[in-house]
């Protein structure tokens, strides 16, 4: 079916979510004609996320309402080139977003920078230990970026957000409460760091009394009432419990619909179509250039949407897949090691540690936001010494538990039956006793670890399904094993009567949830040979292509990375608007 | 923080209220958690088990992180209410007896605009008396009364409301009658004015919580246009989270007036404590005991809902660590 080609416009994004809704209002602002194609439902505060419809466990949490339908578009998963893979038939272990405000709708709210020892990781690894520090095997890259040139970005992004926190390093001045790793920043937060809750109190003391660093988790649940400089008003976090995997009904959590998504569609430049599924994009005759981009509309028609700029901003792993489809840059093979779309998939590195409390400790669990919580970035990226350990990258550990919501909550410690009433009673005994450290790691981007097409499976639009090979890296296990082993003497000082806790080991399975922050695959930096995209995250290949999102990221660091997303974005708009748009072409 | 007002928004936790009942035995009416801990005697004590010890190793003496804190966000169905009732009935030193407006049994007086106190939650009236001593909510009645009364005055009369209830002759519909349509906003709220629906805090039908949210339900009209208008005029600004000034800012007259007269058409809830006594009812344990009991070789904590653990910790920001993973053996 041939299908139907529509006027050309300026600008075309290929996903509206956070990327989409922030390239598409610096577009716009610049005068562009854009039009956002979005595959999933369009969707607001009111109706859509409010209570106590929202809060239906069952729906969001277990069947994952708000997360991209497996039945029509998955992935396909194994842990090695050796196995075959099989499809991801419900996604457990991580969840891509999909409707409008993507991901963005059912996160956390925790927003981090990643350090310039994260952005230029290679070249400061090589400063402090030498070159021998980095095996062969392991792909560590610099980006491209400093941490000092994304810092306006940074700055503009919590600034969107209205994020909660409190600064540690002020134009290179320490402040006290704040994260004293952090690389300097130009201002406060923007609204101060959220409530502590108890168990997060018991962290500070107990990691404080042990000469460690903590503060209070940045979070974009905000804490009080903020106006931010789009206009958007948003709300303080009611602490309901239900974050992630939820939107959220109080207008208190930063997303695409509270923070700028009713100023673009308030804009006549721009116009929105849901449920449109974009097939690939489409190349001139020498493949130098963009012409087009192929959808599928809710009803099964085929649209050509001709446009003179490409902007990719879907989930990290469906990036990586439109590339690979639309035959844009080399597909990496990890035989030759040569091609980049694919390269460096990296994941996060995450355990836990669990304190059983006396009756007398009330943790309150249901009490709690998406990104409250007390966190030390002492054993983060490189702030602590490295030699002696063989192994590069780090964790933050921090009692930062989300919710303690009826379905999912249940601690128990081991040795306590899996069903019936002594179990029960298990439950019941440790629900509101109980404490949870995060030890939430880094993840080296090996040789072996990659994304591809699946030669077997397609989805119901009949294209083949992304393939991941992944599994920890022997680098990783060791970074989460001295790590853990550094919560553990935490959570002991604490106070609880009993301490479980095991760092992260192989083989990486899909079916449990871990994170969703998968990274890599369309990496960015400056060498063409180990990079999707340069520094402005602009196809080497196709220049009037750009892919932003956690795919550009050529490993993944210890912080959550949606705050180095959004830095990167508005990072490349300002390239975009200031450099390409003016003189279309290579920008590197 | 504001525990009151936190603990408050769990509308949908229901089913666990019960648990989030004896929780908030800490929270109220002590001064901000995090500075309540006395220093952790044991941060160098070996006191915690070891990371391998079996849950049933006997509990080591930990010393306690948490001072005992006696005041109970509900009312206990044994509790003894008299000392609130002696100050709401016959008044205490400066204070006039609440009841010579509220009423005898707490149901307010509609025409003078006086709300209706029983069956409110116990923290919710406490916060309000204390905002009427502070200034933060103004009112040149309730000012003087609430200053005269002392913290202890005022957390016991707040339980003796907070116990009344049912006594108020709702306005009871007709036999058949159906429950009056809510407005869009009670139940959904509007977008554009960046409104959430009502319901979100206030409970379905306006039937409040046991704790910080106030039961809109019954609640007498003009004291509920009073309400929304001193949350619009600044002369209250007693909410910690500043929710609801932001939202009777945006309300018109017009959205006012409807979601007045919707609420105070429905019948006030019971009192607090009867509504535990029957969610604990409710969730005791079945009289049939399943399950292994007393296994010898218990399996490990873990259950799956298809494929998601159920063990706590496994979701969020990715906590996967001890006993949520089938494929790793805790305590290495």
């Amino acid at each position: 079916m041939a299908a139907s080609k529509l006027p050309a416009v300026d600008a075309v994004l290929l996903g509206v979510g956070l990327v989409g809704t922030m390239l598409g209002r610096e577009l716009t602002k610049a005068g562009l004609k854009v039009v956002g194609l979005e595959r999933g439902q369009p969707r607001s505060t009111v109706p859509d996320f409010q209570g106590p419809q929202m809060h239906d466990e069952l729906r969001y949490s277990v069947r994952k309402a708000l997360v991209q339908d497996s039945a029509r578009e998955t992935l396909t998963f194994r842990n090695s080139a050796a196995e075959t893979a099989l499809p991801v038939r419900r996604f457990e272990g991580f969840l891509p977003g999909t409707g409008v405000g993507g991901a963005a709708v059912h996160w956390n709210g925790q927003t981090y920078r990643f350090q310039d020892s994260d952005l230029r990781m290679r070249t400061r690894t090589i400063e402090r230990y030498g070159e021998k520090a980095i095996p062969s095997g392991m792909l560590v890259q610099d980006w491209g970026v400093t941490s000092e040139e994304l810092e306006p970005h940074f700055d503009r992004f919590e600034y969107l957000l209205g994020t909660s926190g409190k600064a540690g390093n002020l134009k290179g001045t320490k402040v006290a409460g704040g994260n004293p790793f952090e690389d300097p920043r130009s201002r406060e937060y923007p609204t101060p760091p959220q409530k502590e809750p108890y168990g997060s109190a018991l962290f500070r003391k107990a990691a404080t009394g042990l000469g460690y660093h903590p503060f209070t988790q940045p979070s974009s649940n905000l804490s009080q009432v903020y106006t931010n400089p789009e206009g958007m008003t948003l709300r303080t976090c009611m602490f309901c419990g239900f974050c992630e995997r939820y939107g959220c009904e109080h207008f208190a959590k930063s997303s695409p619909q509270t923070t700028l998504l009713p100023v673009l569609l308030a804009d006549k430049n721009f116009t929105l179509r849901t449920q449109c599924q974009v097939l690939r994009i489409n190349l001139d005759k020498d493949k130098k250039r963009a012409a087009s981009v192929t959808y599928v509309d809710g009803a099964g028609r085929e649209f050509e949407q001709p446009a003179s700029l490409v902007i990719v901003g879907m989930f990290a792993l469906n990036n990586v897949r439109l590339l690979l489809l639309s035959g844009i840059g080399q597909p990496y093979d990890p035989a030759t090691g040569k091609g980049v779309i694919g390269r460096n998939y990296a994941y996060q590195t995450t355990a836990g540690v669990q304190i059983f409390f006396d009756e007398k400790v009330n943790i309150n669990p249901f009490m709690r936001s998406g990104a409250s919580g007390t966190v030390m970035a002492d054993f983060v990226s490189d702030n602590f010494d490295h030699g002696p350990l063989g192994f590069l990258g780090g964790a933050y550990v921090g009692e930062v538990m989300s919710h303690g919501r009826p379905i999912e909550f249940h601690p128990t410690p081991p040795g306590t039956p899996a069903w019936g009433s002594a179990w029960k009673q298990a439950v019941a005994r440790h629900y509101n006793h109980t404490c949870l450290l995060n030890i939430h790691g880094s993840s080296i981007a090996t040789a072996q670890n990659y994304l591809d097409l699946d030669p077997t499976y397609k989805d119901a639009w009949g294209l083949p399904l992304l393939r991941m090979t992944f599994d920890f890296p022997e680098n990783d296990i060791k970074m989460s094993a001295y790590i853990t082993d550094k919560a553990v003497q935490i959570a002991r000082a604490m106070g609880g009567r009993q301490v479980v806790g095991a760092p992260r080991k192989g083989p990486y399975t899909s079916t449990q949830y871990q994170t969703t922050h998968n990274t890599g695959g369309t990496v960015m930096g400056n060498d063409r040979a180990t990079s999707a995209v340069n520094r402005y995250l602009q196809s080497w290949d196709v220049p009037n292509v750009f892919v932003i999102g956690a795919s550009n990221f050529p490993q993944n660091a210890s912080y959550n990375p949606t705050g180095t997303l959004g830095a990167l974005a508005y990072w490349s708009a300002d390239a975009i608007v200031k450099r390409y748009l003016p003189n279309p072409g290579p920008l590197a | 923080m504001n525990a009151h007002r936190l603990i408050a928004s769990r509308a949908s936790l229901i089913a666990l209220a019960a648990l989030a009942l004896s929780a908030c035995n800490r929270e109220s009416p002590g001064p901000p958690v995090s500075s309540t801990a006395p220093a952790p005697s044991t941060a160098a004590s070996p006191a915690a088990s070891s990371a391998s010890a079996p849950a049933s190793a006997p509990a080591q003496a930990a010393a306690p992180l948490v001072p005992e804190q006696v005041a109970a966000v509900a009312v206990a169905a044994n509790e003894d209410v008299s000392a609130g009732q002696q100050i709401a009935t016959q008044g205490a030193q400066g204070a006039a007896a609440c009841a010579s407006c509220h009423g005898a049994n707490g149901e307010g007086n509609g025409q003078a605009g006086f709300p209706r106190l029983a069956a409110l939650g116990r923290p919710y009236l406490e916060h309000q008396l204390a905002s009427y001593a502070d200034g933060t909510r103004q009112n040149p009645v309730m000012q003087p009364i609430a200053a005269a009364l002392n913290a202890q005055q005022r957390s016991v009369v707040a339980a003796y409301y907070a116990s009344l209830g049912g006594s108020a002759p709702a306005p009871t519909p007709t036999a058949g009658a159906r429950t009056p349509q809510p407005p869009v906003l009670a139940e959904r709220g509007d977008d554009r004015k960046g409104i959430q629906g009502c319901a979100n805090c206030h409970g379905p039908q306006g039937i409040g919580d046991a704790a910080a949210n106030p039961y809109l339900a019954g609640q007498h009209a003009q004291y509920l246009t009073n309400a929304l208008a001193a949350w619009k005029g600044g002369t209250r600004n007693n909410d910690p989270s500043g929710q609801m000034p932001a939202i009777a800012k945006a309300l018109t007259d017009a959205d006012t007036s409807a979601l007045v007269a919707y609420f105070a058409g429905l019948p006030p809830p019971a009192p607090r404590n009867q509504q535990a006594a029957a969610v604990a009812v409710n969730t005791s344990r079945p009289a049939v005991q399943s399950g292994p009991v007393a296994a010898t070789q218990p399996a490990q904590g873990i259950g799956t809902e298809q494929g998601a653990p159920l063990t706590g910790g496994s979701q969020g920001p990715g906590s996967g660590g001890a006993g949520t993973n089938p494929g790793q053996t805790p305590n290495r």
